[in-house]
């Protein structure tokens, strides 16, 4: 059961959930950057929240398959080639034994998840999965993938993709945040510029966090504060007065001025931010805050819950190509609103 | 005392301003009542110099409640005795390339710099920034150095360092800017082991210099 990987791709990783309760202890929780696309992917390919996918970064991987396996791919758009036919855009499909399986150029973000019915198995290192390169601990050896490595895969009995809405839950345009713990470290000056403009993110950017340009946030007296816990999603503005938004594997601790942290429901949508794209903020309050994060776990319920395809694939033999088809009969589950496959040719 | 919000699933509790080793007794005293009378909806505590970051989930509890019970709480505050961990070194040479800059700098030599950076006790405010490394408290004025002007890019796990008016120990591998003085071979960080971090905080640390070392 697995895959065997002949190009690595620019930065692919095994990743869970992460680790919980170890910030006291210097470790992040690190984890898929963007959780939403990564359970998204879970779903499809009837695994738990918790199964452990790939997360590939600006340009993913080249595997092979050493077992046929249903798979799923979320998040930004990749384009796909399954021996060397474009699957560009489709979300779910059955890959064969041999077959290999090409996830190239990543567009529409930064992030594209892969998960594989059972998903990854590497030994959980505290209590995760996930790959931790700071530390070089978790998933597979603790580091990128490259070629010649070898992923074995938990059994499932799934052979069909369950079918999830299409559209992710995004609301609005910029992130959303809520003041504090230290606004008071930016003068009003520099606390309306941060609203105000639109910043662009730079090239330095992984999944410690993502650095962003503009026009520098101006410190009411300096930018060191005594260092303290820092989330994830907080905003540190350093001397420079760029902003840096703190993602999955940033560091629990820092001495920074954190002006804003970004609401837990806008965070898979900043783990998305390429080098180039621009992003601005918006205040909201906590109450805004949590329904939204109550919204977006409705709608991963709703994933979750949807009931397992009862489709089949074909291979199709059409002017010397073959094409892979799925069929099935769809009904619309009133609560979760539109939904429609999109398994495609 | 005063409750922030850090973020939708965080709050500060702020316990003072600066850093002494009251307030830190204070987060001290704070962090084991939490931990020993678990308050609804949180998950899990940071302890800082002088401040506890608290993360709760937000469906179990919400930020106002949760602040105004912490504000209730009665925590019996006392000085703080947390365990002392000996920290062998080997100072200076090719553990330590930094130590003969830091006795130019503080115009001793490096001896001295040895003997006041293995006098204290050290206290371990908090551990963060990176896996295992312990934020310490009291070193001598005298030891006081700026950051290197270009940080390395590597430093081999156990270097201890001074930065500004701070000392501490890389536990793993990787970036820093610091001036490297010495380096030991006690684990700090340890994935496989429960828990993974050697000292936290609210432990001592005392460094003991390896005889032969220079």
């Amino acid at each position: 059961m697995g895959w065997e990987v002949i190009e690595g791709g620019l930065h692919t990783t095994v990743q869970d959930l992460g680790r919980k309760g170890l910030r006291r202890y210097g470790v992040p929780r690190g984890g898929a950057a963007d959780t939403l696309s990564f359970q998204r992917a879970n779903f499809m390919v009837g695994n738990s929240p918790t199964d452990a996918a790939l997360e590939c970064t600006a340009w993913g991987p080249t595997l092979r398959a050493l077992t046929a396996q249903l798979v799923a791919v979320d998040g930004a758009s990749p384009s796909l080639y399954l021996d060397g036919q474009d699957m560009t855009g489709i979300k779910s499909f059955f890959v064969s034994r041999g077959q290999v399986l090409r996830i190239g150029a990543i567009t529409g973000g930064f992030r594209s998840y892969l998960a594989v019915a059972g998903g990854f198995c590497v030994p959980p290192v505290l209590g995760s999965r996930s790959t931790y390169l700071g530390a070089g601990f978790g998933g597979y050896r603790g580091r990128r993938l490259r070629a010649g490595d070898c992923l074995k895969v938990g059994s499932a009995r799934r052979r069909r993709p369950r079918p999830i809405p299409l559209a992710h839950p995004i609301e609005g345009d910029g992130l959303r945040v809520i003041r504090g713990p230290q606004c008071e470290g930016l003068t009003a000056a520099g606390l309306s510029s941060l609203f105000e403009q639109s910043f662009t993110v730079t090239n330095e950017s992984d999944r410690m966090g993502c650095r962003l340009q503009g026009q520098p946030l101006e410190h009411t007296q300096g930018a060191d504060i005594v260092s303290d816990g820092v989330p994830e999603g907080s905003l540190q503005v350093p001397g420079d007065g760029q902003p840096i938004i703190i993602l999955a594997d940033g560091q629990p601790t820092g001495g920074y001025t954190k002006p804003v942290v970004i609401i837990t429901a806008d965070l898979p949508r900043a783990a998305q931010l390429a080098p180039g794209a621009a992003v601005s903020f918006g205040e909201v309050s906590l109450a805004e805050a949590h329904q939204a994060l109550g919204r977006l776990r409705h709608h991963l319920r709703c994933c979750q819950d949807q009931p397992e395809g009862s489709g089949r694939f074909y291979a199709v033999h059409c002017q010397h190509r073959t094409y892979q088809v799925y069929v099935e009969e769809v009904q619309v589950p009133p609560a979760c609103g539109r939904h429609s496959p999109d398994y495609g040719e | 005392m005063r409750t922030v919000p850090a973020g939708d699933r965080a709050l500060v509790l702020e316990l003072g301003t600066h850093v002494d080793v009251a307030t830190h007794d204070k987060v001290m005293a704070y962090y084991a009542h939490l931990q020993d009378h678990h308050l609804p909806g949180v998950e899990e505590l940071v302890p800082t110099y002088r401040s506890l970051l608290v993360y709760y989930e937000p469906s179990e509890t919400d930020y106002h409640q949760l602040a105004e019970q912490l504000r209730e709480l009665v925590v019996q505050e006392k000085k703080h005795t947390g365990n002392t961990v000996e920290v062998p070194v080997k100072y200076g040479g090719a553990e330590g390339p930094d130590l003969e800059d830091v006795a130019a700098y503080a115009q001793l030599a490096p001896d001295d710099v040895i003997q006041l950076h293995a006098l204290p006790l050290y206290r371990v405010y908090m551990v963060g920034f990176a896996p295992g490394f312990p934020y310490l408290g009291g070193l001598d004025p005298r030891l006081f150095v700026p950051r290197l002007r270009r940080p390395r890019t590597v430093i081999p796990a156990g270097s201890v360092a001074i930065g500004g008016e701070q000392t501490g120990i890389y536990p793993i591998q990787g970036p820093g800017g610091w001036r490297i003085i010495g380096r030991t071979e006690l684990a700090l960080f340890d994935p496989e082991r429960v828990p993974p971090a050697r000292v936290q905080a609210g432990d001592n640390i005392r460094f003991v210099p390896l005889g032969g070392a220079r």
